[in-house]
């Protein structure tokens, strides 16, 4: 039996460390075209990666629409959460299954009501509407992280600030943002990096003219493959090392917040 | 630190000279259907120290919270110093308030929690940092400002949460069970602390608790509070000697509650239970005829062997179970023709289980209690 649960575990762990592996081995691969496994080693393609105008300029597209996303999703979710937790809590389970459905709803389907809204609204070709798409599709995410870390926090910490002296607002700046403020951070980050690597909503409503990175990599993958795009995506591999290894010391930071004895 | 205060030992007709410092008049809180406070009128004296006590659900709590204003009366009126406190949000009130939770600011120092209340309004920051560190004096914690709450252990996070009450000199300290997840010699050092605080500064304390041991340790006056009612209000000698119903008797102390109707037996009344058990007593507030419950206090009985005669009042029995409990011994006594054993503190070593026993007490020490209303 255990060796059984072992050898899967082994299996899985290899499962999920392959497609990276691939791509950070081929990322350095000498040579016009990408082969696996490489002929020859170099960091070149992440250097043409730079000097690739087409990619540099759906990096940038990319990153702007993450930040849209983030800010978007901040300025909505941060306020609807603190809603879902605090005010009619007969409404929380439905509400709760309505955000899921938000989420569980297939981004084609999204994507195309998308498409027909900014067709006839004549907004296709901008790239605001991409991240306002994005956001919608993603707020759940941000919004359950932020109720969760509101919905941990000790209620009486608000009524001893009231108690100490303080008005509303200042509780609530003082208090309640404190406190909620590693719930939002890893929200934000997750949002973040939904928004700079979400694929399918941007690729049904792009142009040309509108296209973020996932869209170029996917773009170029018809031709022949050059070994800029494994260094593409080897970036997004080293943004989400970077988000796990803040994520991870942010769990230690909530316990350190939260620490019950 | 007034030095001309009266001091907490004090007769308590001197504290209660001037007009009350809170007053709830016909106080009512509905939760839909359910009342958690079903009417009451009470009146705290300036610089005493009033434990309402009861057992949880009884409304108690929600006395304590109206006070602060962080709920709103159904009906009636709350006030503080005599005046109205309907318009007046918590903010304003000027209470200090220790939660159950202890409600510290996780993400702030120690010096920070305590000097929140103090920034709120909006003091400089020298007198900040030189209250800070007199509260912090007071509770005998003069080094820990730069610490974060969860480094304390839970006697300190007590008394952080004690001094940041405390740091803006409110009239009014509120607690709501805060000693009650402390474990018991930590708990007994806090309660000390706080009768030792209460002496040296100018401050009422409402106590909450349904720990009955510390309302009686600790109080100037307790109030018992069952189902949303206030149903005794007096000194701890008062609420512990002439309980004004069976449920305070029973609540309050380790008591031997025995209903039966009155008898006048020639120079001594007693209560008779419906299989002819009776119970000496010093007198009989309603008269002969009526339904009494008598409490006979497990400390203030005692063991004698049947040949050991003393006084005529007394039960035979047999002893059922015998328990050492450091101080004194506890033992059960079957009397035959009540349905509980009769629970007894004693110091009498040289009892064992199946010894027959006689159960003896002084008459003007057994609380009449008139039964219940149907």
């Amino acid at each position: 039996m255990g060796r059984v649960v072992k050898g899967t575990l082994v299996g899985v762990l290899a499962l999920v460390a392959l497609p990276m592996l691939v791509v950070v081995v081929a990322s350095f691969s000498a040579g016009e075209t990408l082969t696996f496994p490489p002929a020859g080693f170099s960091v070149r393609p992440y250097l043409d990666l730079l000097d690739d105008e087409v990619i540099r300029v759906a990096l940038a597209r990319s990153l702007f629409v993450g930040g849209l996303v983030v800010a978007l999703a901040v300025g909505a979710g941060v306020p609807a959460s603190i809603a879902l937790v605090r005010y009619r809590p007969r409404f929380r389970l439905g509400f709760t299954a309505y955000l899921l459905l938000g989420i569980t709803t297939p981004l084609i389907a999204s994507a195309f009501a998308f498409l027909v809204i900014y067709t006839r609204a004549g907004l296709i070709g901008r790239l605001w509407p991409i991240a306002v798409a994005i956001t919608v599709a993603n707020l759940p995410f941000l919004m359950f992280s932020v109720a969760s870390a509101l919905a941990t926090l000790d209620p009486h910490l608000e009524e001893a600030a009231a108690t100490l002296g303080a008005e509303r607002i200042q509780t609530f700046l003082l208090v309640t943002l404190p406190g909620m403020a590693p719930g939002i951070l890893s929200g934000t980050i997750m949002i973040f990096v939904l928004g700079i690597s979400e694929f399918l909503i941007s690729l049904i409503l792009s142009t040309v003219a509108t296209q973020t990175l996932p869209v170029a990599i996917f773009g170029s993958l018809r031709g022949p493959v050059p070994p800029t795009l494994a260094a593409a995506a080897g970036l997004y591999i080293v943004i989400a090392f970077m988000v796990v290894g803040v994520l991870t010391s942010l769990r230690t930071t909530e316990q350190f917040f939260y620490r019950n004895d | 630190m007034g030095a001309s205060d009266p001091r907490r030992d004090a007769a308590p007709a001197a504290v209660a000279s001037d007009r009350p410092i809170v007053e709830l008049v016909g106080a009512v809180k509905r939760y839909g259907e359910v009342a958690a406070i079903a009417g009451v009128d009470l009146q705290i004296r300036p610089r005493e120290l009033f434990t309402l006590l009861g057992p949880s659900g009884s409304g108690k709590t929600t006395i304590l919270r109206a006070i602060a204003g962080l709920v709103d009366l159904t009906e009636g009126r709350i006030l503080i110093d005599g005046r109205d406190m309907a318009d007046v949000p918590t903010f304003e009130r000027n209470i200090g308030m220790v939660f159950q939770s202890l409600a510290l600011f996780p993400h702030m120092s120690v010096f920070d929690n305590i000097a929140f209340p103090l920034r709120m309004r909006r003091r400089g920051r020298a007198e900040i940092a030189r209250r800070v560190q007199e509260v912090l004096d007071m509770v005998r914690l003069p080094d820990i400002g730069r610490r974060r709450v969860h480094e304390l252990s839970g006697g300190q996070q007590q008394r952080v949460a004690l001094a940041r009450a405390l740091v803006y000199d409110p009239k009014l300290l509120l607690l709501d069970e805060p000693l009650g997840a402390l474990d018991k010699r930590l708990r007994e050092e806090m309660q000390l602390e706080l009768v030792r605080l209460h002496g040296e500064i100018d401050v009422t304390i409402i106590n909450v608790t349904h720990d009955q041991v510390e309302a009686l340790m600790l109080s100037d006056r307790i109030g018992v509070m069952e189902e949303g009612r206030l149903v005794q209000v007096g000194t701890p000698e008062e609420i512990y000697r002439r309980p004004a119903t069976r449920f305070v008797a029973e609540f309050v102390g380790r008591a031997n509650l025995i209903d039966g109707v009155g008898e006048d037996g020639g120079d001594r009344c007693r209560v008779v239970t419906p299989s002819g058990v009776a119970v000496t007593v010093a007198d009989l507030p309603g008269g002969p005829g009526a339904e009494y419950t008598a409490a006979l206090r497990a400390e203030l009985i005692d063991l004698r062997r049947p040949d050991e005669a003393s006084w005529p009042h007394r039960l035979e029995g047999t002893v059922a179970l015998r328990v050492f409990e450091g101080e004194s011994l506890y033992y059960e006594v079957s009397v035959p023709g009540l349905e509980r054993p009769l629970r007894v503190a004693s110091r009498r070593r040289d009892l064992a289980v199946g010894d027959p026993v006689a159960v003896e007490w002084d008459p003007e020490e057994v609380a009449v209690v008139a039964a219940d209303g149907p």
